[in-house]
């Protein structure tokens, strides 16, 4: 099997050789792969590329609203073209503005590195909701948002990876987690217990207008769709995840299901409390499981109550900042949980402290899952 | 007329219900009355922060509502305020400086902390976020606290929290404080390892933990 084969066996739920063990990465990073001496070494022993976003399927448009997006570096400027090349890329601040009719959003962050790959992350700063007036301004953006698909240049995207791996096509945050990235978890709280109503409104118009989107991912030739949900239960507790998450995974997962599509999302956070709620859900994989130190919920737990669920762990990146008998000794932890390793994965989907790190950490578990990864892994 | 007891039984269940509007009310209403802050402070809201975090614990409650809570503790302090100067008899816990480490702007769990803490009667020093080792060690020589919590939510900031433990050893202001770590990656091995005091697993734990140590 080669490993994008071996991705997708275990994706399936069917057999496969050798549990896979895949990083995920950001489209834009993967054309210099080939060309990093380090990273093609890895590709070349079996490391997979799960290229998360490298399949755009669907075009947006809001024809009644615009967007500035401004970066700010106060007193660092020069006269000379090669300092204020340079000077692009040290941390500043990144302003956006999305004008309307009926008013304006405003988000502000501080950029740690130009990286013109990577999307503002907006949240840590401002956020898009501040106060209840913006609620409106959101709601006419969702509103007057256009989608329509966008199939063309698919089979490029995976060209580019070969075998190393797959794409899958993203589709926006879920509703409620939307909300979460929208306005952050404080007012999050504060809306959620004292504005429930205005709350409850977006999220119904959110809710119909993903559907939409759903509809034309469903429709693309792509095999995997990936929701970033980054859900947690300390934020996206049990009674919110009922009455928020629960309904809309079930209904996407079904418009997926008729066009043969795989439904994953991405939860790295805490999931024990969760447990039952998620297996009442009819995802099919839960990307980005961290077992504890990180996640509170350990694997072989977890794959007893998701017996029809295939788990995409996540190694916590804490563990790679104790060393290779460490990162080993986890791996074979975690390999050894998921015996004999059917419907199972392993994988990177988070920051590591550096790249220096990620250049240590990632050839140790990847050479340990070679090792004692071999399906099926014999039950302990 | 309510009673004292009433009043403060109010305010501690509006807190444990999220209910703002009813909290600051009564707050208002008990002060009319002529209810002492201090007895607000410590049978209203130090109750209330008692059974929230039990909630919290037995997983009743998560994090909308730590922050719901401390939001409410918020308000009515505000109102607590004013009044509060002549207040003789209020607990002095002792002082705790707080930040996030270099390089985490996630201030929600340090926050949640601090808000707590205060209402236990901390006195907090708050560095806010993205604070360098520089920043924690000259608050530790120049506000002498008891306790220096740091939170990092975001894994690239567990080296600048080490960093800070080895400035405080190199300034020789290690023994004076104790220090409590707390954060999403942060594990028991990792604060053992970088010779901390205690990890704080969430934002009740780590303020139990401070608890314990002023009251030892």
């Amino acid at each position: 099997m080669n490993v994008k084969e071996r991705i997708m066996a275990a994706l399936r739920r069917e057999e496969l050789d050798i549990i896979p063990f895949t990083m995920l990465i950001q489209s834009s990073h993967i054309t210099g792969l080939a060309f990093f001496k380090p990273w093609r070494h890895l590709l070349d022993n079996g490391l997979g590329i799960h290229a998360a976003g490298a399949a755009r399927t669907y075009k947006v448009i809001c024809s009644h609203a615009s967007m500035d997006i401004t970066h700010h570096y106060g007193k660092d400027t020069s006269w000379s073209l090669v300092d204020l090349y340079n000077i692009m890329d040290i941390p500043h601040d990144v302003k956006g503005i999305i004008n309307t009719p009926v008013g304006n959003l405003s988000m502000t962050t501080h950029w740690k590195s130009l990286d013109l790959t990577m999307v503002p992350w907006f949240q840590e700063g401002d956020h898009v909701i501040e106060n209840l007036d913006d609620f409106e301004v959101v709601k006419y953006i969702i509103e007057d948002a256009e989608y329509t698909p966008n199939y063309e240049g698919l089979t490029e995207s995976q060209m580019i990876i070969g075998n190393s791996g797959i794409i899958s096509a993203s589709v926006p945050k879920s509703p409620f987690q939307a909300m979460i990235m929208m306005m952050g978890t404080r007012k999050l709280a504060l809306n959620l217990y004292m504005h429930r109503k205005e709350f409850d409104d977006l999220y119904r118009i959110i809710y119909k207008k993903e559907l939409e989107i759903c509809k034309i991912v469903a429709e693309s030739p792509i095999e995997v769709v990936w929701g970033v949900d980054n859900i947690t239960s300390l934020v996206t507790s049990p009674k919110f995840f009922e009455k928020y998450n629960l309904p809309f995974y079930n209904e996407v997962a079904d418009i997926f299901h008729k066009q043969d599509k795989i439904y994953v999302v991405h939860m790295d956070g805490e999931l024990k409390n969760l447990l039952d709620l998620i297996a009442r859900t009819r995802i099919d994989v839960i990307e980005s499981f961290t077992p504890p130190p990180i996640g509170d919920l350990p694997i072989e737990k977890a794959k007893e109550a998701w017996k029809n669920k295939v788990i995409w762990a996540n190694f916590p990146e804490s563990i790679s900042l104790q060393g290779r008998t460490a990162i080993r000794k986890k791996t074979r932890e975690m390999l050894k949980s998921a015996a004999p390793g059917n419907n199972f994965l392993m994988g990177i989907a988070e920051d590591f402290p550096s790249f220096m790190h990620l250049l240590t950490s990632v050839p140790t578990i990847l050479k340990t899952v070679m090792k004692y990864g071999k399906y099926p892994i014999p039950k302990v | 007329m309510m009673s004292e007891k009433e009043f403060l039984n109010q305010i501690k269940d509006a807190i444990i219900d999220m209910d703002m509007e009813t909290a600051k009310k009564v707050c208002e209403e008990a002060l009319n009355q002529g209810i002492p802050p201090f007895s607000i402070i410590h049978d209203g809201i130090g109750k209330a922060t008692v059974i929230v975090g039990d909630k919290f614990e037995e997983k009743e409650y998560f994090l909308p509502e730590l922050i719901m809570a401390g939001e409410i503790i918020t308000e009515i302090m505000k109102i607590l305020k004013p009044k509060i100067k002549s207040i003789t008899g209020k607990r002095e816990l002792g002082k705790v400086v707080i930040g996030t480490g270099k390089g985490d702007l996630h201030d929600i769990g340090k926050n949640i902390v601090k808000i707590f803490l205060m209402a236990e009667g901390f006195e907090v020093i708050d560095l806010g976020v993205d604070v360098s080792t520089e920043k924690f060690i000259e608050a530790v020589r120049t506000e002498n606290p008891k306790i220096l919590a740091i939170s990092a939510l975001v894994t690239m900031t567990m080296p600048e929290v080490q960093n800070v433990m080895k400035a405080l050893e190199e300034t020789n202001l290690r023994n004076q404080v104790k220090i409590i770590i707390g954060g999403a990656p942060i594990t028991q091995e990792f604060v053992d390892d970088i010779g901390a005091d205690a990890y704080g697993r969430n934002a009740i734990d780590g303020i139990r933990i401070c608890k314990r140590w002023v009251e030892e």
